[in-house]
């Protein structure tokens, strides 16, 4: 246990180290803060990205669901998140790369002007993302606890101030970072357990007929309801063009064409990591380890027994890492929404660029702080809010930011009706109060593109300027084609 | 020579030819994947709709690689 708690002290004090040598360049300019100055390159934003996405879920979870639920619904749900990265480089990536402000609140309230749009927006990306850094906390307090032997309160408070700090002062360039590093703890952890494991099998193949000869369930997929896996993967497929951790992301690239290469690098990368997981390290912890009561143990049986107390250690820092790295940009996602989309227009105006950036160090706090103190006695149901959380998002923000880019008849009316239909359908449907037999998420998205549909063709067309301006960020720039 | 682009009407602004086919075909696949018949198929132990989800993730990326670079080539 000491060799696990020194490599896991050592990976935060990283962290915080990687903050306070990027506060020295990031607290004056909102360039810096937000977007890393838009300098990111390709190899760099893809292990970032890749980082992003892969949650505490993506390595606990994802191993847990497949020894409990089988292979194949369990590449279902992950599957979605992997298309969505295509979706999003070519339907959005260069076009907002080119548009080349800081959210995606901003793009929307510039292509649909309107009150409802600003305010609306980053209600919503707080309401998801409170509740999506909540039960990362809580996924971090959780391993913590079982792998560290810390009670969970006070690893929850670590684990915290850790990354409040970093994120805090050094904005995007200290995530980047911290995300690469720990998006490479994750693939060295993921693959080379999986590399170990099949090499003493023979094969992939071998190891999967072998397994599902004892556990043929695992194989599976006969018995399970489809609808809820089409639902995860429509919720994750139109949610990733959108979601602004990953959005902020397209605006710290290079340029439109770095954004799309690092989008389908981070995926591969991604892809390579959850199939590594659950077609070599699953079938090994279901031959060893039948019949365990938590699934989510899976994967720290198999590093028990087969790596020394070293690798352990990396592989603790390795789960605590796929947290931190998903819950800092949720964190300056979150924080961008009330610091640069709801108050940064009002402050610019009243406020000097030193007030500016303690506004942006204290929102941080003020977020983090409060999902501390949640997490700290979290609801039992945390994991589906979470869900339902990022389906609300897709569901208000993909027919609106989509069409808004691509369909020139697109307006101001459609934009603000697309988006109030697609969220209020999604929290009626979830709540019970439209019930069509469908998911959710195809309802609101349903519901959302007819709003379009019918501001688009009823409502007055947008003006010449506008679609003059749309028209630009889709022309290819010199620079794009390096 | 410029990018191959499907038209994109009045309506719609224009999209490289190749960006369209490959979101064509991931929206296809990822329907087929879903199909009913895949679930009671099985190969090597596992329903050949797992092995059709395990082949999407690693050609979704891939094609849309494949296409940005090929389309870049074109210039």
């Amino acid at each position: 246990m000491v060799v696990e708690r020194v490599l896991v002290l050592l990976y935060l004090l990283a962290c915080i180290g990687i903050g306070v040598f990027a506060s020295r360049k990031v607290l004056a300019s909102r360039d810096e803060y937000w977007v890393a100055g838009r300098r990111i390159g390709t190899a760099v934003n893809a292990m970032a990205i890749m980082a992003s996405l892969a949650s505490g879920g993506s390595i606990i979870g994802v191993m847990g669901l497949a020894y409990s639920q089988g292979i194949p619904a369990t590449l279902a749900l992950f599957a979605g998140a992997v298309v969505g990265f295509p979706l999003a480089s070519i339907l959005v990536a260069r076009q907002l790369r080119a548009f080349g402000r800081y959210t995606i609140t901003d793009f929307l309230a510039f292509r649909f002007p309107s009150p409802v749009v600003r305010l609306l927006v980053p209600v919503l990306i707080v309401i998801a993302f409170s509740v999506y850094i909540v039960a990362q906390l809580k996924a971090a307090g959780i391993t913590a606890h079982a792998l560290l032997d810390i009670p969970y309160d006070t690893a929850l408070v670590i684990a915290t101030l850790v990354f409040i700090t970093y994120v805090s002062i050094g904005g995007m360039i200290a995530i980047t970072w911290t995300d690469v590093v720990q998006g490479l703890i994750m693939l060295v952890v993921v693959l080379g357990t999986a590399l170990a494991v099949v090499w003493r099998a023979g094969s992939p193949l071998e190891l999967m007929r072998q397994t599902t000869a004892v556990a043929p369930e695992l194989g599976r997929l006969a018995d399970r309801d489809i609808g809820s896996s089409l639902g995860y993967f429509v919720i994750w497929a139109t949610a990733i063009p959108v979601i602004p951790h990953i959005v902020m992301r397209v605006f710290t690239a290079k340029d439109g064409r770095s954004a799309q290469l690092s989008l389908n690098l981070a995926m591969l990368a991604y892809s390579v990591m959850i199939l590594a997981a659950v077609l070599a390290i699953v079938p090994v912890g279901k031959l060893g380890f039948p019949g365990l009561d938590d699934a989510d143990q899976v994967f720290l049986r198999v590093i028990q027994s087969e790596f020394p107390a070293f690798v352990r250690g990396i592989a603790v820092a390795a789960v605590l890492a796929a947290v931190m790295s998903t819950t800092d940009a949720l964190l300056l996602a979150c924080s961008s929404a009330i610091a640069h989309d709801l108050l940064g227009e009002f402050l610019r105006q009243r406020a000097s660029e030193r007030a500016l950036a303690a506004v942006r160090v204290a929102s941080a706090w003020a977020i983090g702080i409060l999902a501390l103190y949640w997490a700290l006695a979290p609801p039992e149901l945390l994991s589906r809010f979470y869900t339902a959380g990022i389906g609300l998002l897709s569901a208000g923000l993909f027919v609106p930011t989509v069409a808004g880019l691509w369909w020139k008849r697109a307006n101001r009316v459609g934009g603000v009706a697309a988006l109030v239909a697609g969220a209020g359908s999604y929290a009626l449907a979830l709540a019970g109060g439209l019930d069509l037999g469908l998911p959710p998420i195809v309802v609101a998205l349903l519901s959302s593109s007819v709003a379009m549909l019918a501001g688009g063709l009823l409502g007055a067309p947008d003006s010449r300027s506008m679609t003059e301006q749309i028209a630009a960020l889709h022309a290819r720039p010199v620079c794009d084609e390096r | 020579m410029g990018r191959r682009q499907v038209a994109g009407g009045r309506h719609f602004f224009p999209m490289a030819r190749g960006e369209a086919f490959a979101l064509v075909f991931l929206l296809l696949f990822s329907a087929v994947c879903f199909l009913p018949v895949w679930r009671q198929l099985e190969v090597v132990g596992m329903a050949l709709s797992g092995w059709g989800m395990a082949a999407l993730m690693v050609i979704s990326p891939v094609l849309t690689l494949w296409v940005f670079r090929s389309g870049r080539r074109r210039g």
